[in-house]
């Protein structure tokens, strides 16, 4: 199997075939990691979190994956289910939590003031800090926009939302993270 | 990498500074993970497929032999139970004095009461037997006439 150059019908085809099945299933990972892995990194800031999260979204990649129907894409698919993983994680995080954490001191951006190359004069931080302001659900929308330059027609399928629903909510997190940093 | 020619108009519409920020990323990896996260991952998935597939737990999909016969009178007792401990244990800590009473009856009836009742129930209503019954209502109002009223039974 030339693993680099097969698309996702071929690698799916391959996936169901037992003698093929792992080779595919790494073909995959590969394929998608990274940008999978910076999908959930920017959730979930910490590199340990985003590995845990990246291993239980594989699992249910790999559970799941039999049954996967083909009529929906594969990398739709991978990145409704590492949405969904992140924000499973962030909620239960939450829980665990026992500590009150005010809107404006959230876990998160602590996390990001806690990291050793922080720069809260830099911009680059500035705008993490102002996503991590975000609703969940605007973060993702904001990120999977701004970062993975996502179709609103592909991000529609991932977040099972209207378009026009996703568009203002791009639009509405980009004023709120300008706003941020006009005042910070 | 370029970026995205209807991302930058889009945000160059929203008048944002973003349009013209170059996307810097602060975040930081392990050198070497993106080489070995494929492989790692496979193996981690395996081994947790394995931990399950050997588990001695049940199935999720199994359930233990006559459940589904019982669970309606098991989930009627555990209603009837938690009413019960409800009022119980809403009682212990309202009152404890009253609590540790609360069964002792002060009244009595007279012996073979509940055995008869009915009888002597079946016995009134019988053709032939009405009567004329004065009861007293209770005073309800002060100044207010004692009444009495007529029960036909």
């Amino acid at each position: 199997m030339a693993e680099q150059h097969l698309d996702d019908k071929e690698l799916l085809s391959h996936f169901k075939n037992p003698s093929t099945k792992e080779r595919a299933f790494t073909n995959i990972i590969k394929k998608y990691q990274e940008k999978l892995y910076w999908h959930i990194r920017r959730m979930v800031i910490e590199h340990e979190d985003a590995n845990d999260v990246l291993q239980n979204m594989f699992i249910k990649v790999w559970n799941g994956l039999e049954n996967f129907r083909e009529d929906s894409q594969l990398y739709t698919w991978l990145y409704r289910i590492a949405t969904n993983e992140s924000l499973t994680f962030l909620q239960q995080q939450k829980k665990r939590s026992t500590v009150s954490i005010s809107d404006d001191e959230n876990g998160l951006s602590n996390q990001l003031k806690a990291d050793k190359n922080f720069d809260a004069n830099k911009i680059e931080w500035k705008l993490q800090l102002a996503i991590q302001k975000l609703p969940e659900k605007q973060r993702v929308v904001f990120n999977l926009r701004y970062y993975d330059e996502m179709p609103y027609e592909e991000m529609s399928r991932v977040l099972e939302t209207s378009e026009g629903a996703l568009k203002a909510s791009y639009h509405h997190a980009v004023k709120k993270i300008e706003d941020f940093i006009l005042n910070h | 990498m370029n970026p995205n020619v209807e991302i930058v108009n889009e945000l160059k519409e929203l008048n944002s500074f973003l349009a013209t920020t170059p996307k810097a990323n602060v975040f930081v990896v392990p050198g070497g993970y993106f080489e070995t996260v494929a492989d790692n991952l496979l193996m981690f998935v395996k081994e947790e497929n394995s931990i399950i597939k050997n588990s001695p737990e049940p199935s999720f999909l199994q359930v233990p032999a006559e459940y589904f016969d019982n669970l309606a009178i098991d989930i009627l007792t555990k209603i009837k139970n938690q009413s019960k401990e409800n009022a119980d244990s809403e009682l212990r800590i309202l009152s404890p004095m009253l609590y540790s009473i609360q069964n002792e009856n002060v009244f009595e009836v007279p012996n073979g009461y509940f055995n008869s009742i009915s009888d002597d129930v079946i016995k009134q209503v019988a053709p032939g037997k009405r009567k004329l019954t004065l009861m007293r209502t209770r005073n309800l109002f002060i100044n207010m006439r004692q009444q009495q009223l007529y029960f036909v039974l």
